[in-house]
Order: C-alpha cells, then structure tokens, then sequence
C-alpha cells in the first residue's frame, strides 16, 4: 500500500470515529497534505506512539478505546495529534458545519442524561484499552511526547 | 518647514505623525513595514468563508497547517491566525535573551496592534498620579484620537474607572450570552457592586458602529478573528494610509533601523537603518528624533545608540508588563443553544475589580466563545475526542473566558541590556524581569474572587483550567524610559523630550512611568499626540 492510500484509509477510519461519516475529497486531500507537512510532528516517536496508531487505523471502535487511553496516558501522542489534525481540518469545512456545530434538542436535562451514558461508555472503554495498553506501556516505555496529564 | 523623522509606525509612530502633520511639520517615517495579503472574499462571512472559498483550511490553519494546535506543543489556548503572522515576522538584526520574559515584537506595517483585540481604555486621574500630567490634560487627546479611529462605548458602571471621553460611538450589538451576563449582573448589581467590588460594563473598543469615511460600520461577518476584511476594526495601519496621503509625509518603508549617531554637541544628528533587501547601511540625516518603535524596540535602539557611541553599555530600570490571568467559564443557562457566529468576536463586556487604593484596580475583559476554533479547546476536555465534539457541539455557546489584567509598577530588577559579546555585528537585547513580591498571593485573591462573582453571574469555572500567562504575554510593554520631572539620565521629560539627547524624543510605552491593569494602546495613542503638540 503506497504511503497516500494508508493515509486516506486512515483519514477515513479517523473521520467515521470522530463525526460518524465519510470524509469528502477536500478533507482527504488536506488530510495527507497535513501529515506530509508536518510529519514531524505527527509521527511516532517510539514503538508503543507506533503501536498506538497501528491499533487506531484497525477500526473507529479501536480508534476511539485508543484515543481515550491515550487522552490520558500518552495525550502528546501520534494518534492524538493526528486525530486534532484531521478535527482542524473537519472544523475548516464548511460541508461538515452541521456535524461539529448543530447542538442536540434535548435540552439541559437530555445533555445531562447523555452525558451520563457517554461517561460510564467512556469508563468502560478506558478501563479495557488501560488492561490491555497499560502493560505494554509500561514495558516498551512511554512516549517521548508528553506532558502532564489534565 | 521643520522636519521630524519618526521610527515605528506602530499606535505612537501613526499617531504621532498625524498630530505632527496637522501642525505643519515635515514628517519622514522609518519602519521595516511588513504588509499583510489582501483580504479573502471581503463580502463573506465566517461560515461562508468555511462553504464559499475552494481552500478554506488553507484560510483558517495556514497552507503550511501551522494554524493547527497539537497537543503538547502550545501551553496558550490560542495561537496567532495565519492570516496575521506577517505582524509577528522578525528580522534577522534583532536577536533577544532572557529566563523570565517573553517578549514579543512586531515589524508590521502598522505594528503589534495589527493583531490587538481593539480594547480602548483611558487612565484615570489614580492611574496618572505617577504621571506628570493628569486626565484633563490628556483627555482632548483622547477625544481627538475617538474621532479619528472610532471607538464605541458607552457611559455605564465601568465609567468610574474609564473616564468617559467625548467621541464615543454607540456600542455594538451584544451577543446572547453577554447579553444574558449583562442582565444577570443588572438584577444582582448591589450584591456584587457592594460585597465583591465588581463593575460590569460594556467594553470599549475601536470598532466602528457607524460608517465613518470610508470605513463601514462593523457587519458582525465573525471573521474578527482573521483580521476584519473590511476595517471596521481599527489598526494603525490606517492612519499610515491617511499620512501617506499627506504631500509632507515619507515613507521609508523596508529599513530596520539601529542606531542614531550624535554630533559632539549631543545632538542626533542622523539615523542608520539596515535595508531589509540586504544593502548597505543607510544613514538618514535627522532635525527631531522621535522614537516610537514600541517599549523594547525603542530601548534596543537607545542603548545600542549609547554603546555605538560611548562604548558603554547601559542598564535600563522599571521593565513594566501586565501579568494575565485566562479563566475560562461555562454558562449552563446557555448549554444546548447554537453559538452566534454573526457577531462581534471579541469581548463585549468588561468587569472592574476595586483594590485597596485605586491602582490596585483589576480590569477583566470577558469574551463568549463564538467562531475561535474549536479543535484545541475540545483536546483539552478530559475526554475522548469523539465524546469532546458532542459536548462541545451542546456547549459551544455557553463557554467564555476572562481576561483578567493586573496592573504593574516600575521596579529596579526588571531590566533590559545590551549583551555586546566579542565581534558580534549586532548586540543581544537582554531582558529580566522579577515579579512583584506577592504576586501570586494577590493572583489567588483574585481568581477566588472571580469565582464568586462567575457564579453570582449563573456560571462556573471549570477545576484545572486557569491559565497564568508568561511575562510578555500581554504585549503591553513600558517604563524603561520614564518621564521624570528632574532632569535624570535615561528618563524623559513631562513632554517626552530626552534629558540626554536635546532633539530626540520618545513617543511610546517606554516613557510610561506606570502600568495600570488595561491595554495601553489608545493611551499610546492619546499621548503620541500629546507629544506632536507639545513639540517645538
């Protein structure tokens, strides 16, 4: 696989995780031409940064237990900075507003009952990734980016 | 007809050569003067920038992407647009050390207010009481800069610590979440007023809300942000403009300059400039001096003047800067509604914090999140990314942040100096700065007491997320200069005039003997004409 179609697999698997749909030509494009131009950056920097966005690119389910683990213990990481890329570029599209902006008409108490259910999703999925990343974290090293946690 | 060459064509320099211009004189004006692009779809607005323009990304992140926040990498909330970082573009001549300050400077054309917040604050007679002069002699400067820039406002609960001056425009149209912060402190005012000691007003800015020459009223497009397309936000740059249609004002635009030399009389007697085009050295033969390269260029330039031609190596004491609180808040009574990307983004209210005497004032500017980009707030939250767009979408218009302003005085160990080293064809401006003793007790004070009055206010601020921003950040720089009275070396007169140099005077921040908690900008401004008018 040339290195543009892994990229775009990845900017689709990332897209379906982050706004639940298929990214147009105009993001794909800016996508690869972001990773390009700030490959730096955006690269791994260990082999368990590696492992992380290997994991990330298998499906948008792997990619949000990877995300939520590495919010936590890697936030500086390759996926995490990849996955702010691709949000940059969302956000900057103006066929993608509705999905980033449109807020629920549930109201306060239908965001706080939401919220509720995200929250323990969002528990459940990080106490998974942290018994299966946590321990190969801990015997590869952590990634050199990083900073404290929030 | 006298000539006056001016350095900088920041707030001072434009304000300082209009003024100049209107009583007669010549002006010449040296200044690197680098340009921003021309607008993008003027007529657009910030949504149809996102729909209408075939590389919006390249608009709103930069085409090198350098518009994007990654984590890790920036300890702001914010960067500076791609669309504005020709105001931050350097030049190769001016290197800088320090461990405690962050300066920043500016060779755009129109200088660092090209990318200021418009925020317009006079001092009051407490915060001049430094000063050699009071209020009533700098308000017809005020009034007279209003009139020519714009400035709207209005005579509220803040007037007791902005003196109302005349030229005021009506205010803009507030969003719905100020709006809802406004009438929050309307129906609570005696409590916070009288408990907490907090004002809250309209904040005053330099945005047209009516047509004014050529300038139109602001249209509320929501692209402030990226620059205003159609200069209903004021910059200096204008007033460039308005100069350069003067037949009695030149432009010498592209040169970075140095250093004045002097005759044996003490005299300046011309200006070297290095061509930003990598030419040789020019030298501009000088009548009147003014410098108004900004606090730190204007002291770069002074010392390296004084060891060009002594050899000495002088210290400048009483390096001021307004230390900046960030604390974010969330209003629930705005969760669930959509954000208003139709209106004026920066703040619209401000909050007066009373002190134990009124220097003491804290000035708080409160901006409602409206078309800022989302990305590195939502990194932020303790949550998935996914989880992060959902709450963001549903509390978008319920997010804001304070700005909270502390004021600054001159002390003897916040000081700039040259680092001359051996063969180095330009010296390093060396900076230090010590913070206030208690300061960080006076911080703690502070944010409680903006607790309290956020939740008077219906909101609440998230644990974790106040920000301390470094020194240097606020860009409100001053007093390495100051006017004095006595004749002392390296101050300047009531009029601005140096005690050491008879025909150089200095017309920005670096003369200020006292830093009050607001943006210094319109009094940079105010006073630059004061300057031109006093000048003989």
């Amino acid at each position: 696989m040339t290195e543009r179609a892994e990229l775009l697999t990845e900017c689709r698997i990332f897209s379906r995780y982050l706004v639940d749909t298929d990214p147009g030509n105009y993001v794909c494009d800016s996508y690869v031409a972001a990773v390009r131009q700030l490959r730096e950056s955006l690269s791994p920097t260990s082999s368990f940064d590696r492992l992380l966005l290997r994991l990330a690119r298998l499906h948008p389910l792997i990619t949000r237990s990877v995300d939520v683990y590495a919010r936590f213990f890697a936030p500086a990481s390759s996926i995490r900075r990849r996955l702010i890329t691709l949000l940059a570029i969302i956000e900057s599209d103006g066929t993608m507003l509705d999905r980033l902006e449109r807020p629920d008409q549930a109201g306060l108490p239908g965001f706080i009952g939401g919220m509720l259910w995200r929250s323990l999703l969002l528990v459940v999925l990080l106490s998974i990734a942290m018994l299966i990343l946590l321990p190969v974290q801990l015997v590869t090293g952590r990634p050199a980016r990083g900073r404290p946690q929030a | 007809m006298k000539r006056i060459t001016v350095i900088g064509s920041g707030p001072s320099g434009v304000h300082f050569a209009r003024a100049a211009l209107s009583r007669g004189y010549a002006v010449e004006m040296i200044d690197v003067g680098y340009a921003p692009s021309p607008p993008v779809s003027p007529d657009a607005t910030f949504n149809e920038i996102k729909t209408g323009l075939d590389d919006p990304a390249g608009y709103l992140l930069g085409t090198a992407f350098e518009g994007i926040l990654l984590p890790g990498e920036q300890e702001e909330f914010y960067g500076v647009p791609p669309s504005k970082a020709y105001a931050q573009r350097q030049v190769p001549w001016l290197q800088t050390r320090s461990r405690n300050f962050a300066p920043m400077f500016s060779f755009a054309r129109g200088g660092l207010a090209e990318m200021w917040t418009a925020g317009c604050y006079p001092f009051n007679d407490a915060e001049l009481t430094a000063y050699p002069f009071d209020y009533a002699a700098l308000a017809p400067y005020y009034a007279d800069v209003a009139g020519n820039i714009g400035i709207n406002g209005e005579a509220d609960d803040l007037a007791g610590f902005l003196p109302v001056h005349d030229g005021l425009q009506e205010p803009l149209r507030l969003d719905e979440h100020s709006a809802l912060l406004l009438n929050r402190y309307a129906s609570k005012r005696e409590y916070l007023q009288q408990i907490l000691g907090c004002h809250v007003g309209r904040a005053r800015q330099a945005v047209l809300s009516r047509d004014m020459g050529e300038r139109k009223a602001c249209r509320y497009s929501g692209r402030c942000i990226w620059g205003c397309p159609t200069d209903s936000i004021y910059t200096p740059s204008l007033t460039l403009d308005e100069c350069m249609r003067s037949a009695h004002f030149t432009y010498h635009g592209g040169y970075y300059a140095t250093h004045f030399s002097c005759g044996d009389d003490g005299q300046v007697r011309a200006v070297c400039a290095q061509p930003l085009d990598g030419g040789e050295v020019r030298e501009f033969p000088v009548d009147t001096l003014v410098l108004a390269c900004g606090a730190l260029g204007t002291s770069k330039l002074y010392l390296e003047s004084v060891y060009r031609q002594t050899g000495e190596v002088k210290v400048l004491r009483g390096l001021m800067d307004n230390r900046q609180l960030l604390v974010p808040f969330l209003n629930p009574g705005m969760i669930g509604r959509q954000y208003q990307a139709d209106s004026y983004q920066y703040n619209q209210l401000a909050i007066g914090l009373t002190g134990d005497t009124p220097e003491d004032y804290v000035h708080c500017l409160v901006t409602t999140l409206k078309t800022a980009m989302q990305h590195p707030v939502i990194e932020r939250f303790p949550l998935d990314l996914r989880t992060g767009i959902h709450v963001m979408r549903n509390i978008h218009a319920a997010l804001g942040v304070v700005n909270v302003n502390f004021h600054d005085t001159r002390r003897d160990d916040c000081t700039l100096t040259l680092d001359v080293g051996e063969g180095a064809d330009s010296p390093q401006l060396v900076l230090d700065y010590v913070p206030p003793a208690g300061e960080q007790e006076r911080i703690k004070q502070t944010v409680r007491r903006l607790k309290k009055i956020l939740r008077q206010l219906g909101c609440f601020v998230p644990p974790g997320m106040v920000h301390t921003r470094p020194m240097g950040a606020s860009v409100h720089y001053a007093g390495t200069l100051p006017m004095s009275v006595e004749p002392r070396p390296m101050t300047v007169s009531a009029e601005c005039r140096s005690h050491d140099f008879p025909n150089l005077y200095i017309a920005d921040g670096a003369t200020f003997p006292f830093l009050p908690a607001k943006n210094i900008t319109f009094t940079l401004m105010a006073n630059a004409a004061r300057v031109a008018a006093c000048i003989d």
